[in-house]
Parts: structure tokens; C-alpha cells; sequence
């Protein structure tokens, strides 16, 4: 009969476990709140791996072309102050879904003034600076 | 005795080519379920973990290590670009095992298969972040991990509870076949 007590869903250690990942994974995101640079430049950098394709102003509307070869290409539009991932080549397009970044929103984005698309290599940082 | 050992072969091979493609199945299910949800990058269930989960306490370190490298292969074929995404989830599935098997091992009684999943789950994103971060040398896109892993808890709790309940099910206590089961062993 003891099979069919009503055992809990998880043990202590899991619980602890459980507690310990959300207690690094909350002080971390604190950290970052508090300890990165936090104020944004007005300029965004677009890399290519880990090399600088083009530093621009978000004051000027433009669109940037970044053509890799091999049907490899991203285009990052900048409109009213703010930079996005207009269109991509690539197969997941979690890059466009990411939206914008302008120089109020950031803080509030999950990636912050981050636009990821890894599998064409190509990223954007709006670029940010200690105040002072 | 030759014949009993040569069928048990073919047969754990027929089984571990099941569960690889139930494997890769899940996770391309879910990538297009998570494209549709626009989840933020690195968001997602995992249910292919159930796999993984599976042979970790049904079948051992050995065939789980095996399972985890056919589905990264796989899934490496399957997707566009072999290479990328091949590190990606070499990075992400193989620290995520290694983390699984020492946290059973260590935990023997005291953590369950939920613990196990919750580790799975965030060391999974954590290696597929370092080697994102390895591609693309960017250390700053790290912070991001912090994120990743408060949602990687809770779906690792998920995909625990849903591991538990499969292996309950399909496991065969008491069974000779030494591949089938570990009796009824406590998950």
C-alpha cells in the first residue's frame, strides 16, 4: 500500500537546488542592473563574429547593409532613434523578432542593448558608457 | 547464449535509434513552437531532455552519451548551417550531460529525477551561451545567462515532472533484460 501514498513532487535537495540556481541566476541580473555601464552613447556597433562591420549614430535613419557572401545577409535599420534587425537570411529569425533597441527601452529587454543573430554571426550593441 | 546476446544488440539498437529520433523530433517540434511563441533566444521547453532523462535512469551513462551525440548530429544535419549550430548544441548537450550524470551520482538518494532535470536544463543553456560567446567573442553578451536560467528552472521542473512520469511508465521492474530497467528503483 505504500505505493500509493501521495509522494511530493520533488525532495528537499531538489528544492534546494532549485533554490540556489534562482538565488545566483537573481543576483546576477542584479549585478548586471547595477554594475554595467548605464548610459547609452547614441551609437550602436554591428559586428560580424567578434570584428566591428560599422559603428552608427542612432540619430540618423539609415539602412545598413551587411552582405557576408554566400547568400549570407542582414539588414539593420535605424527610424526614429532606434535600431533593429529589419530582415535575415538566416533560419530562425529570432534576430528580427528581438525588436529595437533605442536609448530608453534597453533596460527593459531581455537581451538589453543586445540583437543576436548567431547563426549569421552578426550582432548589435548599442553601445553603453559609465555616466561621468 | 549467442543468439540471446546478438538479439539483445539488435534490439538496443533499435531502441536507441527510437529514442534518438523521438529525440530530434522533440526539438524540432519545439523550435518551430518556439519561433511561433517568438520566445527570447535560448527559451524553450526542452522536451527532448524526457529523452535524455529516460536513458539517464533506464539504460546508464553509456547509451545516454551515445543518444545525446546522435542527436546533436542529427540535428546538426538537419539544420542549415552544419556547422554553427552543431557547436551550438554539442556545447549546450554535452556539458548538460556530463551536469545530469554527476548530479544523479552525487545525489543518489536524495535528489530526484526533477533535480537532475532542473541541472540538465540550466547547464544546457550555459554551454550553449559559452559557446555562443566563443563564436562570436563578444564576453559581453554573458550577463545573459542570469535570464536564461530563472526560465531554464522552470521548465527544467517541467520536463522533470513529465521525465518522471514516462519513465514510470515505461519501465518493466523486476525485467531480465538488463536494458529494459533497473527494477523500481525510486525516481
Amino acid at each position: 500500500m505504500a505505493e500509493n501514498e501521495k509522494k511530493p513532487l520533488m525532495k528537499k535537495r531538489d528544492l534546494f537546488i532549485v533554490a540556489a540556481l534562482l538565488l545566483v541566476a537573481v543576483a546576477g541580473m542584479a549585478a548586471v542592473k547595477f554594475l554595467s555601464p548605464n548610459t547609452a552613447t547614441g551609437s550602436a556597433k554591428i559586428y560580424v563574429g567578434s570584428y566591428v562591420y560599422k559603428e552608427v549614430s542612432l540619430g540618423e535613419d539609415q539602412v545598413i547593409e551587411i552582405d557576408q557572401g554566400n547568400d549570407i545577409v542582414n539588414h539593420v535599420e535605424i527610424k526614429d532613434g532606434a535600431i533593429y534587425m529589419s530582415d535575415s537570411t538566416c533560419p530562425d529569425q529570432q534576430c528580427v523578432g528581438q525588436g529595437e533597441i533605442s536609448m530608453d527601452n534597453y533596460e527593459q529587454r531581455v537581451l538589453r542593448n543586445w540583437i543576436v543573430c548567431l547563426p549569421n554571426q552578426v550582432t548589435v550593441e548599442l553601445t553603453l558608457e559609465d555616466e561621468g | 547464449m549467442k543468439q540471446t546476446s546478438s538479439r539483445l544488440t539488435t534490439q538496443r539498437m533499435t531502441r536507441l535509434a527510437l529514442l534518438a529520433a523521438a529525440a530530434v523530433v522533440l526539438g524540432y517540434i519545439e523550435g518551430i513552437l518556439s519561433a511561433f511563441m517568438l520566445l527570447p533566444p535560448g527559451i524553450k521547453l526542452g522536451l527532448a531532455n524526457t529523452v535524455l532523462l529516460y536513458s539517464i535512469y533506464l539504460l546508464g551513462p553509456g547509451y545516454s552519451v551515445i543518444l545525446m551525440l546522435l542527436k546533436v548530429i542529427l540535428t546538426g544535419f538537419m539544420s542549415g548551417n552544419l556547422a554553427s549550430a552543431f557547436f551550438y548544441s554539442m556545447g549546450g548537450g554535452a556539458l548538460s550531460l556530463l551536469m545530469m550524470l554527476l548530479t544523479r551520482s552525487i545525489g543518489r538518494e536524495s535528489v530526484s529525477i526533477v533535480g537532475v532535470s532542473v541541472v540538465g536544463a540550466v547547464f544546457h543553456n550555459v554551454g550553449q551561451l559559452l559557446v555562443a560567446a566563443l563564436i562570436l567573442r563578444t564576453p559581453g553578451l554573458m550577463f545573459y545567462i542570469f535570464p536564461l536560467m530563472i526560465a531554464a528552472v522552470v521548465t527544467g521542473v517541467i520536463t522533470g515532472l513529465a521525465g518522471r512520469q514516462i519513465v514510470r511508465v515505461l519501465r518493466i521492474p523486476g525485467s531480465s533484460d538488463p536494458f529494459q530497467a533497473k527494477g523500481g528503483e525510486e525516481l
